[in-house]
Order: structure tokens, then C-alpha cells, then sequence
């Protein structure tokens, strides 16, 4: 069902993991197994009634049969630190910023090498949002759905939904802005091909210092290796208010089966207490 | 890089005023942010630690920064609380070892930190020592890459 046949491994971490998500499953579509279907026959998210798209988690939408993804992601996975930068957590190096970006990320450099920190997200306990709560320090966990992926990234405890159950993104006058944006995936051989646009503008970064707007869009291609041990994500972005063309990178994280994710939560009277609060002028 | 800058403070704190050099402008430019750790790194003097002794006042185990208050006697012989903020409580737990009771009030240490820039009292931890000689490390490596491992 959700962990495919074509699941190499027999950890039992991952049967456990298995097993529990089935039995959710099963709980929420009141079936146990799905059937495979030829592609053509998979129909787009259903209308329901009043015009609503059906939920990714409710009963039909669980129950219809689809075809078995070729990978499952289900799994806990650990940023791996590679790229040019310190900590290589970010998107390095920059395509050609606009005059708008460029002056942001000018006066940001400027303002720390003053000792001050200038329009910080995180540190003032601002959302990273995508792509930046994919490359942090802290771990991701992916849990595989048939109808979406619920990536859960441990900083600031952030939830991603991506919808594999055929639906689109909303018509613009319906698409509510966030910083993790809307999601959409769909399955290009072994690859998840993930989708986003909708986001919020405001003290959103895509890398360090370098804002994404609202005509942000953001696809991502999502695979195991062979050995299921590491995950890729291929990042390719556009905006065209901030840098010109595609913005490319691609991360790597590695499989931990001995982790599990903590609440993380940004308390803004909490941080206000750190010596670094102190010279964040974007408080 | 620490060793070389070397500057121990026995009792108190010791507020300091210096000219920054291009080479070290340049370095905290380039890595104003460290990721893992949730803010910017740009107000913490990462060139030159400093070790500060006091008394823990209290101290947070918590994401997404663990935290404590030292209270440390100052120049004029008066207790001064400084704060000193460290890795979250997973990173310490998972890559460090650290426990919920690792530090607890009343105890005398001696820190290690990164200083903030400006001399104010506070700074980023690197690691503790405890009265009984014990080690514990916040932070496994710099904040960031020496400059001459830089490409």
C-alpha cells in the first residue's frame, strides 16, 4: 500500500513504520490494501460538493484506487552539509540578483559588519518557510500518504503538505499566501516532482539574505538513492522580482534510523531574553 | 584559532572596545548566519573567545536555544547577570551528550563563549567547565570555518 512493493529494505524500523501508517491508513479509509490501476484511469482530485475539493485524508479520497508510488519517502532524514558556504545550508551561489534583491542583501552584509542583524526571520521567530526549513540544521521527516507527502522539518516545528492526489493549485483569487506555500506532487519515474507557489513576500528568504517574493516558484525533484539511504532534492527557482532565471541547487540528506523529531518552537518573549535578541534590529 | 587568542578572565567579565580588521569584517560577512543555529551570528565575536567564571543563576534546556543566566561578580565587586545562549536542547542531547541536569543552579563554571561584539555582557557558549573539571561542549565546531580554510 503506502510502503510500495517496491520497498528494498526489511528494517524493521521501516515495517514498524509500516505497519503503524497502515493501520492509520486503515483507520482513516476503513481499507486495508490498495488496487493498482493503469494511469490513465486516475481521475484529478474529486468535487465533492459546494465547489470543495475532497481532503487528502478523507475516506474516498484515501480509498480510490490509484496506482502504488514507485518510491516510498516515509523515512528520517539529516541534512548533509556539502556546497561552498561555512554550514552549506544555503543555496550557493546566487544567480544574478535585481537591483531590489541586491540592495536588500547589500544592506543586510552592511548592517553586520556592524555587529547588528537586519529583517532576521528565524531570530525573531519568523517563519523560514520553503525552501529554507529544507536545508536547516535540524532534521526532516517525510511520511508518505496515497494522496499526499506531510513533510514535518523540525525547525520551529514546520508542516508541509504536498498533494499527490491529483488535485492543482488553486485559481489565484483562492490561493491563500503562506511561507511554505501550496504544494502539489506528481511522480516522474522514480522522482517526485513537487510543485509550489502562494507565497507570503514578507521577511521570506530563499537563502540567506536573499528575499522570495510573492511571484516565487519553487519545483523540487525529490529521490532515493539506490540504497534508500540518501535523499536528493533538486531545487529549481524562480522570481523574477529578485534574481534573473532559474535558481538551481540540490541537496542531499542522509537516512537516520535512530532519530526522531522534537518539538521546536520560536517563543518570541523567549528569545527576546538571548544576548543575540539584543542586536537584532528586526525585533 | 581559539588558542591563539587565548584570553582568560578568572572573576568577572572584561568589557573591551577594539578596531575590527578587513580580514575579520570579512569573515563575519560571509558568515553573518549559521544555520543550525536558528539566528544570525553577526552581533558574537567569533575570532576571539573569552572564558567568563560565575555561578549558574538558571539555566533552559530547551529548543530552539538552550540558555543560561550567570551570575558573575563584576569590577566593583557586584554580582552581574550574564546571559550566555547555547545549541538547542536536541543538538546537545544528540551530538554532545548533554542532560536536562547537566547544569544546574548554583553551580560554579567557567564558560567559554564567543563574546558579543560590542563588549556587552552575553555571549554565544562554547563549552563549560565545571568545578569538578569536567567538560561539557555546546558546540563542536566553529561557528565558522577559519579563514584560511575558506574557498
Amino acid at each position: 500500500m503506502m510502503l510500495n512493493s517496491s520497498s528494498r529494505t526489511g528494517r524493521s524500523s521501516m515495517r514498524a513504520a509500516a505497519a503503524m501508517t497502515a493501520a492509520l491508513f486503515g483507520a482513516l479509509s476503513g481499507c486495508s490494501r490498495q488496487e493498482q490501476v493503469a494511469p490513465a484511469q486516475i481521475a484529478p482530485a474529486q468535487i465533492a460538493k459546494d465547489g470543495q475539493i475532497l481532503g487528502a485524508l478523507a475516506k474516498a479520497n484515501l480509498s480510490k484506487p490509484r496506482p502504488p508510488a514507485p518510491v516510498d519517502l516515509t523515512g528520517t532524514y539529516n541534512f548533509k552539509v556539502e556546497g561552498t558556504d561555512a554550514n552549506g545550508h544555503e543555496f550557493l551561489p546566487h544567480p544574478k540578483l535585481t537591483a531590489k534583491a541586491q540592495a536588500f542583501l547589500d544592506k543586510k552584509t552592511a548592517y553586520r559588519a556592524r555587529g547588528f542583524e537586519y529583517l532576521e526571520n528565524a531570530g525573531s521567530c519568523w517563519p523560514y518557510g520553503v525552501p529554507q526549513i529544507m536545508t536547516r540544521y535540524w532534521p526532516v521527516q517525510f511520511i508518505q500518504l496515497p494522496t499526499m507527502v506531510v513533510v514535518l522539518s523540525m525547525v520551529t516545528s514546520n508542516v508541509r503538505r504536498i498533494y499527490t492526489d491529483g488535485r492543482q493549485h488553486p485559481p489565484d483569487e483562492d490561493l491563500r499566501l503562506t511561507y511554505n506555500g501550496h504544494s502539489i506532487g506528481h511522480w516522474e519515474g522514480q522522482t517526485l516532482v513537487v510543485d509550489t507557489v502562494g507565497f507570503i513576500g514578507v521577511r521570506h528568504y530563499v537563502s540567506d539574505g536573499v528575499p522570495g517574493g510573492e511571484k516565487l516558484h519553487v519545483v523540487e525533484r525529490i529521490s532515493l538513492s539506490e540504497d534508500r539511504n540518501t535523499l536528493q532534492i533538486e531545487f529549481t527557482m524562480t522570481d523574477p522580482d529578485h534574481w534573473v532565471g532559474e535558481w538551481k541547487n540540490t541537496k542531499r540528506y542522509t537516512r537516520e534510523e535512530y532519530l526522531d523529531i522534537e518539538e521546536h518552537i520560536c517563543i518570541y518573549e523567549e528569545e527576546a531574553k538571548l544576548p543575540a535578541f539584543k542586536k537584532n534590529l528586526s525585533k | 584559532m581559539e588558542n591563539k587568542h587565548r584570553m582568560r578572565v578568572e572573576s568577572g567579565y572584561r568589557r573591551r572596545t577594539r578596531l575590527f580588521t578587513g580580514l575579520t569584517a570579512t569573515v563575519l560577512l560571509n558568515c553573518g548566519a549559521a544555520a543550525w543555529a536558528h539566528h544570525s551570528f553577526a552581533m558574537f565575536d567569533l575570532q576571539k573567545p573569552v572564558e567568563v567564571k560565575g555561578t549558574v543563576k538558571e539555566f533552559r534546556f530547551v529548543n530552539p536555544h538552550s540558555w543560561l543566566i550567570l551570575s558573575v561578580t563584576g569590577k566593583a565587586g557586584k554580582a552581574v547577570d550574564f546571559p550566555i545562549e547555547t545549541n538547542g536542547a536536541f543538538y546537545l542531547a544528540k551530538r554532545q551528550g548533554w542532560k536536562r541536569d547537566s547544569l544546574k543552579a548554583g553551580d560554579v563554571i567557567v564558560a567559554r563563549i564567543h563574546p558579543m561584539r560590542d563588549g556587552a555582557p552575553g555571549g554565544d557558549l562554547i563549552k563549560v567547565t565545571l568545578s569538578n573539571g569536567r567538560e561539557l561542549i555546546a558546540r563542536a565546531v566553529p561557528a565558522v570555518a577559519p579563514p584560511v580554510e575558506k574557498k
